[in-house]
This record gives C-alpha cells, structure tokens and sequence, in this order.
C-alpha cells in the first residue's frame, strides 16, 4: 500500500476525526438540526433553546461522543503496543487474558452479586459490574505475566500461550455463570459483552479520557525502546533497552488501559487490532507514529460505528460491539488478502 | 388477543369522557404486562410507543429492549410519561429522561393478585380513569373467584412447570415465579415451591417428584402440544403419573413474563381446565 507523508496522515485521520466529532454531536433519533445541535453544546440555560434539546445534546451526546474517543483511542492505542510488545500482528489487547478476565468479573457481578449491584450503585459512583470487570482484568494480566515469567526473564511466548489458556479458563467459569443465570441475567450478560457506550456517566468519561492520555505519554516514552524491540529482543538489549522492564511496564500499563476500557463500555472488539494494522500500513512500524495515530483512528472508527449504532434502529440502539465486529472482521479480512504476499 | 381488544373497546365507551383528559398524555410503556394493562383500561390513544417484548399494538415504533432503553431515542418520540416494571434500566436513561421532563413511572411487579391489582390502581390513576380500574379489578375479582371455587372441587393435583429448550437442561418453576402463581390459583400444588426462579432439574428428581401434571414451555412451545414430542425430549416423564396420563401441556411462555398479567389469568383458567380432566 502506498505509504503517505506523515504531516499528511497526521492531518487526515486528525481531520477524519474532528468531522466525526462534530458529526456525533449533532447525530441522534431527535432530529436536531446540525446549526441547532452545535448552537445547544454551548448554550447556558437562559438561551433560548428548549431544556430538552440541551440535555440532548450536553448530557447525552457530549458525554457520549469523548467517551467513545477515550475508549477508541485507549483500544487502538493498546492494540499497537501489544502487536509490537509481541512482535505479533495477531495480538490484540485480549492476548494478555484481560479482555477474558473483565468479562469474568462483569459475569460475577451479574450473575453472582446481583443483589449486591443495588447498594453499591451510590458508592463512589462506580457500580459493582465496572469495578469488578475491571479487577477481573487486572487479575488475568497478572496471573498471565507471572506465568510466563521464570528467573531469566520473561517469556512473550509463554505468556501468549496463558493469555489463552487463562482466557479459556474464563470462558469456562462464565459457562458455569451462565448455566446458573436466569434468562433475565442471560439477556444483560450477552448485552454487556457485545459492549455500549450509552450509559456514559460524566465520571467514566472523565476516567477514560485521563487513561488515554496518560497512557499515550507513558507510551510514546516507550515508543523507541519498542521500536528496539522489533529487532528482537537480544538486540534490544544491545542497543541499551532494559527489556525486562519494558515488558512488564507495557503489559501492566495496557492491561489497566483495557480494563478501563471494559469497564466503562463493555467489550468492543476488531478496534484494537484492525486498527494498528490499518496504521502500520498507511504509516510503516515506526511506534513515534503508530502509537498516536492509531489512538487517533481508534477514536475515529469507533466514532462512527457509535453513530450507526444509535441512528440505525432508532428509537432504539444497537451494541456497537456488534457494529464495530460487523464491520472490522470483513475489513481484516480485506486486509489479509491485499497484503498477502506481504505478511 | 381479540376478547382482550373487545375489553379494551368496550372499557373505551364506556370512558370516552375521562379519556378525553388522558388522551393528552403521550405514553411510552414498557413490557407486555404493562402495555396489556394500558390497553384494557382504554388507555390505547395515549399510547405512543412500546419496548420490544410488548406483542400488541403492532403498528407503534418499538424502543428497545426494556433493561437497555436509549434515553434519545425515547426522546425523539416527544413522550409526556414512561411506563415500566422495575426492572427497566438503565437507571441513568431513565435519570436523563426524568431530567428532560419525562414523567417516568416505575411499577413494582411480583406474580400476586395483590400486585395486579395495585398496578390496576396506579395505571388507572395515571391515565385519570379510577373507573376503568374499578371495573377491570371487579372484573379479575370474578375470575379468581371463580378459579377458587372450581379448585375446591378439584384433587389438589401436583402440577410442575418446566422449561424445554433443546440442548439445555430442562429448568423446573419455583415457588416465586408467575408460572407458579398460575397453577396455584388454578388450584394445584407445586411440589417444588421451596424452589426460587427457574432451576435445571435431574431426571430423578423429575421422577421422584411424580407430578400428575405436567406443564411446559419454551421457545419452540407449539410443537410441545403433543405429549409424544414432549416424552422424547424429557423421557423420565413417563415414569410419573402425569406422563402415564399423557397430562402433558403447553403453554405460551410469553404471558409468564412481568408478573401475573390478564393473558395469564386465561391461563390459569386453562389450566384449571386440565386439573379438573386429571381429578
């Protein structure tokens, strides 16, 4: 594929994503007209427009458009540094056992502690499921990278086979859940796992959007170490890289960033590994590109797909998990076949 | 579906004037229980919408399913009112509808007479018609009375009620679920009361609970009204009484849903029916 000059991307998936940002605010069921959508972001009470059509579009798109640029953003973000930690174009944030985990945690939280859910919902406005989903996550992470790490260091190999060893077993335990769930508990499970980013609370926003920068400016630390690492990880060590370092930073980072992630929108699956691909391209493997601009075309695609996914059936909403699977495995696929001969 | 309309029509006439004031009302409700409830208190004109379980009326926009609502996309409908059991969500839709000026009103709902009544009162209230209310209680009041009396005659039989779905466990009705509830009015006695929900139930215990009657449902429900289909599918059955009997019935599991309802009541009444066969 033809590669472009970087101040080019940088302006095209930047640009892409402003349109779409505008575009989300003054997407919706309500027919909003565009002048009037963007006349209510910044109107105060006493302007004139109706109360409804501010809580619309303030309380109801805003929130939602950032946090589907936090969480794109993360996704995309962490699939690039997971395909370069693993030198891997397969792996996606999931390798690591997190996504598996956070699915076990929400299970739990469904499921098992279901009456629970009700009084802990007040609590530091963080429910239960998120909570869980998100230390559920966290656990897998752990208990993945310390099997695959010995005395001489650790083993991305090893790890990727417990990634999907311990993502298994989870799957193993939510089949038990699920043998267990009532089909009221059933129906919210398989909705949280095809993932929403509807419920979008302002503290989860605020949450996803410090996550991602944090996370891309600890990345971009890391973005030439890992371009060391491309070489192999002997010549990294050459070139000064503490690899063992490194590794266990960008799991531990990429872990908490997923599981965030999880945590505020379910699972959403195709972003953090369509994405990376998609970037690696149109850009090359440098990760001083690749790590932002596949954050910046993480937000823009699962920006779109959240828009299709509300306007689509409207009055009532898709799981955009759905949408950005529907739509990112035809296009890997895609991407398989070009680049064939390639890979 | 037709003799719950000519109720509605006829509960309609006789309202027409109080409907006038509810007719203003742009109502969007949640779940079949509560949409049957609104149309048999006459309350069809201010409906606007219903979620995705709601069979009836088919002509209205659909918004969803009832635990994943979309706050603008009920919105869009320009609604005054939502209507639902307690367990629509998520609670921070129904916090921005309320915000936006929807009044959003939530029906708590158990499989009891005493709940069904209550939701008859406060529905009735909220579309300013405590007549229709009046009328449809008298009306159910006059259906279980009747159930009781016909149960009284009858052998307290012991029905069980079980869920078929191919390639899952069978799952049998505890003591809190509106199945439950149906055979108990209609005069039976679970046998596994002591149970809560659904629960997967083994082939011996199938037998060693040695129901006389045996009542099914599921997704696939109509090929269950033969007793042969359901004797192959669970074949323990024919090691009780009920299966010795062929007392082996479907029933539509739709009406189960949202507490006990009018379809429901039919039910009961159904089931009173193969009691009395059984006795």
């Amino acid at each position: 594929m033809m590669r472009l000059p970087l101040p080019w991307l940088f302006a095209l998936t930047g640009g892409a994503l402003a349109l779409l940002l505008v575009g989300s605010l003054a997407t919706g069921p309500m027919a909003l007209s565009f002048g009037e959508s963007l006349r209510a972001l910044f109107a105060g009470q006493e302007s004139g427009i109706a109360a409804h059509k501010l809580l619309i579009v303030q309380e109801i798109r805003l929130p939602r458009t950032l946090l589907c640029i936090a969480v794109g953003g993360i996704l995309g973000l962490c699939g690039a540094v997971m395909q370069g930690l693993f030198r891997n174009p397969l792996a996606d944030p999931g390798i690591i056992g997190v996504s598996g985990g956070a699915a076990l945690g929400a299970a739990l939280a469904i499921v098992l502690l279901a009456p629970l859910g009700q009084q802990w919902q007040s609590l530091l406005g963080i429910g239960l499921l998120p909570l869980l989903a998100f230390l559920g996550g966290a656990l897998t992470t752990t208990l993945v990278y310390l099997l695959g790490t010995r005395e001489g260091g650790t083993s991305v190999t090893v790890m990727l086979l417990a990634g999907v060893a311990i993502t298994a077993l989870s799957g193993a335990v939510i089949g038990l859940l699920t043998y267990l769930a009532d089909d009221q508990m059933l129906r919210n499970l398989s909705l949280w796992q095809m993932g929403t980013l509807a419920a979008g609370k302002p503290v989860d926003v605020a949450l996803a959007l410090a996550t991602l920068i944090v996370l891309l400016l600890l990345f971009m630390l890391d973005a030439n170490p890992l371009n060391a690492l491309l070489l192999g990880e002997g010549e990294a060590r050459h070139l000064g890289v503490n690899v063992q370092s490194l590794k266990r930073r960008l799991i531990l980072l990429t872990a908490a960033g997923v599981g965030v992630a999880v945590a505020v929108a379910g699972m959403i699956g195709f972003v953090g590994l369509v994405v990376p691909h998609l970037v690696r391209l149109l850009a090359g493997p440098n990760h001083v590109r690749l790590l932002p601009l596949s954050a910046l075309l993480g937000a823009a695609l699962l920006l779109g797909a959240d828009m299709l996914a509300r306007t689509l059936l409207a009055p009532a909403e898709l799981p955009v998990g759905i949408i950005t699977a529907l739509l990112g495995a035809p296009f890997f696929i895609w991407l398989l076949v070009k680049g064939r001969r390639t890979l | 579906m037709g003799r719950r309309f000519a109720l509605a029509l006829s509960l309609l006439g006789c309202s027409a004037l109080s409907l006038s004031a509810a007719a203003q009302e742009r109502i969007v409700s949640i779940g079949p229980a509560t949409t049957e409830l609104i149309l048999a208190l006459g309350g069809e004109q201010s409906l606007i919408a219903t979620d995705i379980s709601s069979t009836e009326p088919k002509n209205l926009p659909r918004v969803g399913y009832h635990r994943a609502l979309a706050a603008e996309g009920i919105l869009s409908l320009a609604p005054t009112r939502l209507i639902g059991s307690d367990e629509m969500g998520p609670p921070p839709a129904l916090e921005q509808l309320r915000r936006a000026g929807v009044k959003v009103d939530v029906l708590p709902t158990a499989p009891t007479l005493a709940n069904l009544n209550q939701r008859i009162d406060t529905l009735a209230g909220l579309l300013n018609d405590p007549a229709a209310g009046t009328r449809l209680k008298a009306e159910i009041q006059a259906q279980t009375a009747q159930l009781a009396a016909q149960a009284k005659q009858n052998k307290p039989l012991k029905v069980v009620f079980l869920l078929l779905h191919k390639g899952q466990p069978t799952s049998i009705a505890g003591g809190n679920t509106t199945a439950s509830a149906l055979l108990t009015l209609a005069g039976g006695v679970n046998p596994v009361a002591q149970l809560s929900d659904y629960k997967p139930v083994s082939t011996e215990s199938l037998i060693e609970l040695q129901p006389d009657l045996v009542l099914v449902s599921g997704r696939d429900w109509q090929q269950y009204q033969d007793p042969e289909a359901v004797l192959s599918q669970v074949p323990a059955l024919t090691a009780t009484p009920a299966g010795k009997n062929r007392a082996i019935h479907a029933i539509d599991g739709h009406a189960l849903q949202g507490g006990l309802s009018l379809t429901s009541l039919q039910q009961a009444n159904q089931i009173a029916k193969w009691i009395k066969l059984g006795s």
